[in-house]
């Protein structure tokens, strides 16, 4: 992950590893992130990474995070993928 | 053991059942390369094999399966002709498949060493004929199959991320198989950050919609590793268009399907060894508490019918129930005598000599445990026989007037209540001037001792010894037959070696049925009792006075048959405290012992019996005298005599 002083760039497939410490980093620096970039979405995904980034999006709804307020992707390895996040 | 653990134990006796199986009945397929029934049953494995590996994230193994699968789909619908160079990839391909298992479970980065290679080979058979496979296998899953659609909802438990699995996994093991996949993800229930772990599943529903042309138990594999309440499946509208190729292709599919409602509704049960040794542990306590009620005398005197009869009952269903348990642990033994075929075929290919291979009571039932053991053994026996005791060439065979082809003859059967293991091989026999002359060059034995056959047969079941003159890949080193021995040995079992020269060879495995229970000489000595296994016993006589010698610095013999056999006195070994009685006052016991007869020298003989074997304690089990311990009827306890450790006494 990157982070240039207010985006933080993230790769979709992370491991549970980078998840943790992008879960960590979020938790402690949420206040100087005001976006969350996802970089080469045809890369392999994860639930956690999904629901990290719903968690965010929870905690700070000024925090743009396109991929997630998007609903929804494509790619050759999960066919059409969309979601819900709020009640 | 946690859920991840315990799923992994799963995918292991699971793969490893499967690839165990792939390795035999890619052999059987070699023989018969038009079966495609089997052929068919192979690629059954082989896709299993490949949805398991995938769920638990073996890319590795799950990318070689995947082709191999290609290679095997290949042949099955278009049932080509399979040259033997191809055929040699297809069991090639198993053997990676084996070793890339293997690598993935010990966490290796090194792939196996023809891992690319055969993968590159595959790719390049698959991809000769690809296009017209891949459309012929388009067009009849098109027209044949029709598309249905699957509908999913995955429910996750909290731990799921824990136990190694994730929605988006899922996806990607579907996607092959799908036309059309969309999926749509319930995110409301995440926690804010400050709750939230990224460990914890939060995700409480998926929904998965798929179009595919997939059976369903096909789909159904890729869930087999998820609790039954975290997943579900529902078929919308099943299409099958009818075609007369369709009812060929369906047909087929129908016999997968047979299959799979006959493996799902057979009624078996998957139980661990260790609770079944349990169970048997508990009935052998169960008989020794019979025989104490059987032979108690108080109550015998009890002069009450009832009573007799209820002990009778007790002791007629105790020993059935003793039957039924030790069945569970009897297996046919004619998946280890599978399994030897490819031991021949290689051993076959490396010496360049040509050998047909008979198998005889492949349907005789052993000890599982037995079973697990007796693979090394039989592997070194096997190639021995074919790098040693086959000829060298067919020229000297056909000059011999012997068929060209070596015969190797993997035999089974039961023989006085123990199972005999036989492999014999019809080549030049044992060359026993030459056996002495090496044990008397490496000191094994004395220059002019006078050894009979058999021992001089068992000398090449001492450790290093080899006539061999060039060391091969496969034996030679003379760590072969020794290994053998200690692993029979182990089994309680015995060796036996005939030959006969130019004629060939036999090495017999005598094996007892079960590990647990000992058919067992019972004799007295002092206060006393010992159990000697019958397996050794060859007879048992209270001498004549006239062939007792005493040789002096040697001790007793006694002469029988024109065999001087040496008298072991258990009174002497044991230290016991008894008046010294002559030997013809008393029992011999004549055993065969690696280093030939000895005559066991005992005061009584009480009988024979089945006795449950108990393993001594430490301080007893340092005596090497003693392989065991057994509790009676009467409730006392007898020793168990190792009688090889007597004869070196």
């Amino acid at each position: 992950m990157e982070f240039d002083g207010d985006a933080l760039i993230v790769d979709l497939g992370m491991s549970m590893d980078e998840i943790k410490e992008l879960e960590e980093f979020l938790r402690s620096k949420l206040d100087y992130v005001s976006s969350i970039l996802i970089r080469d979405k045809s890369a392999s995904c994860s639930g956690a990474l999904l629901a990290l980034l719903a968690s965010t999006k929870k905690s700070a709804p000024a925090v743009s995070i396109e991929f997630l307020e998007g609903g929804e992707f494509f790619s050759q390895l999960y066919g059409a993928v969309d979601w819900r996040c709020y009640e | 053991m946690s859920k991840p653990e315990a799923l992994r134990a799963i995918f292991i006796e699971e793969a490893s059942e499967i690839v165990e199986k792939l390795g035999v009945d890619i052999i059987r397929f070699e023989e018969n390369s038009s079966d495609f029934d089997l052929l068919n049953e192979i690629f059954r494995g082989v896709h299993t094999l490949k949805g398991n590996s995938n769920a638990f994230g073996f890319v590795r193994l799950g990318r070689f399966i995947h082709s191999f699968e290609d290679l095997l789909n290949h042949y099955r619908n278009t049932r080509e002709y399979i040259s033997p160079d191809r055929l040699e990839l297809l069991v090639d391909s198993v053997d990676v498949v084996t070793q890339t298992m293997q690598c993935e479970l010990d966490g290796c980065q090194t792939l196996p060493q023809n891992y690319d290679l055969n993968l590159a080979m595959i790719e390049s058979v698959i991809g000769g004929s690809s296009a017209s496979v891949v459309t012929q296998t388009a067009v009849q899953t098109a027209v044949v199959q029709g598309e249905k659609e699957y509908v999913i909802k995955l429910t996750l438990d909290e731990d799921a991320y824990a136990r190694g699995f994730d929605q988006f996994a899922f996806l990607r093991m579907l996607s092959p198989m799908a036309v059309e996949l969309k999926s749509h993800i319930d995110l409301c229930g995440v926690v804010e950050l400050r709750e939230f772990s990224s460990s914890t599943n939060y995700i409480k529903e998926m929904d998965i919609s798929m179009k595919s042309s997939v059976l369903e138990s096909e789909i159904l594999e890729c869930f087999e590793f998820l609790f039954d309440h975290e997943y579900s499946i529902r078929v919308v509208e099943p299409e099958v268009i009818k075609t007369e190729i369709a009812n060929e292709a369906a047909k087929e599919m129908a016999k997968d399907v047979q299959t799979t409602t006959q493996s799902s509704t057979k009624s078996t049960i998957r139980i661990d060894t260790q609770k079944l040794d349990e169970l048997f542990d508990s009935v052998g306590e169960l008989v020794i508490a019979q025989n104490f009620i059987a032979q108690n005398e108080k109550i015998h005197s009890i002069e009450d019918e009832s009573i007799l009869r209820a002990i009778e009952r007790l002791s007629k269903i105790t020993r059935r129930m003793q039957e039924r348990v030790m069945s569970l642990r009897m297996v046919a033994i004619r998946d280890t005598f599978d399994k030897m075929k490819r031991v021949v075929r290689d051993a076959s290919k490396k010496t360049g000599k040509s050998v047909n291979f008979v198998i005889q009571g492949e349907e005789t039932e052993i000890d599982k445990t037995m079973v697990d053991s007796l693979s090394d053994p039989l592997i070194h026996i096997i190639r021995n026989a074919i790098d040693h005791g086959l000829e060298c060439s067919s020229e000297e065979r056909v000059a011999d007037g012997k068929a060209a082809e070596g015969t190797i003859t993997l035999k089974a059967s039961h023989k006085s209540g123990n199972i005999v293991v036989s492999v014999r091989d019809d080549g030049r026999g044992i060359n026993t001037e030459k056996v002495l002359q090496r044990a008397i060059e490496r000191g094994i034995v004395a220059s002019g001792e006078n050894l009979t056959e058999s021992q001089i047969y068992a000398l090449i079941m001492q450790p290093g010894f080899s006539t061999a003159e060039t060391i091969s890949d496969l034996s030679g080193r003379g760590v072969g037959l020794d290994v053998v021995k200690t692993a029979i040995e182990k089994l309680r079992g015995r060796i036996e070696i005939e030959s006969q020269s130019g004629q060939g060879s036999t090495v017999s495995l005598i094996l007892p049925l079960t590990l647990a229970i000992i058919d067992g000489m019972l004799a007295r000595c002092a206060d006393e009792i010992y159990i000697i296994p019958t397996l050794s016993v060859v007879e048992s006589f209270r001498p004549d006075e006239s062939i007792v010698h005493l040789l002096k610095g040697k001790g007793e013999f006694v002469s029988l048959r024109k065999e001087h056999i040496p008298i072991v006195r258990l009174s002497d070994i044991f230290a016991l405290k008894s008046k010294r009685i002559e030997p013809w006052e008393g029992i011999l016991i004549c055993v065969e012992t690696d280093g030939g007869r000895i005559a066991i020298m005992v005061d009584e003989l009480l009988g024979r019996q089945q006795v449950v074997i108990k393993s001594l304690g430490e301080s007893l089990s340092k005596i090497k005298e003693i392989s065991g311990g057994a509790i009676l009827g009467s409730g006392d306890i007898a020793l168990i005599l190792n009688i090889d450790a007597l004869a070196g006494a």
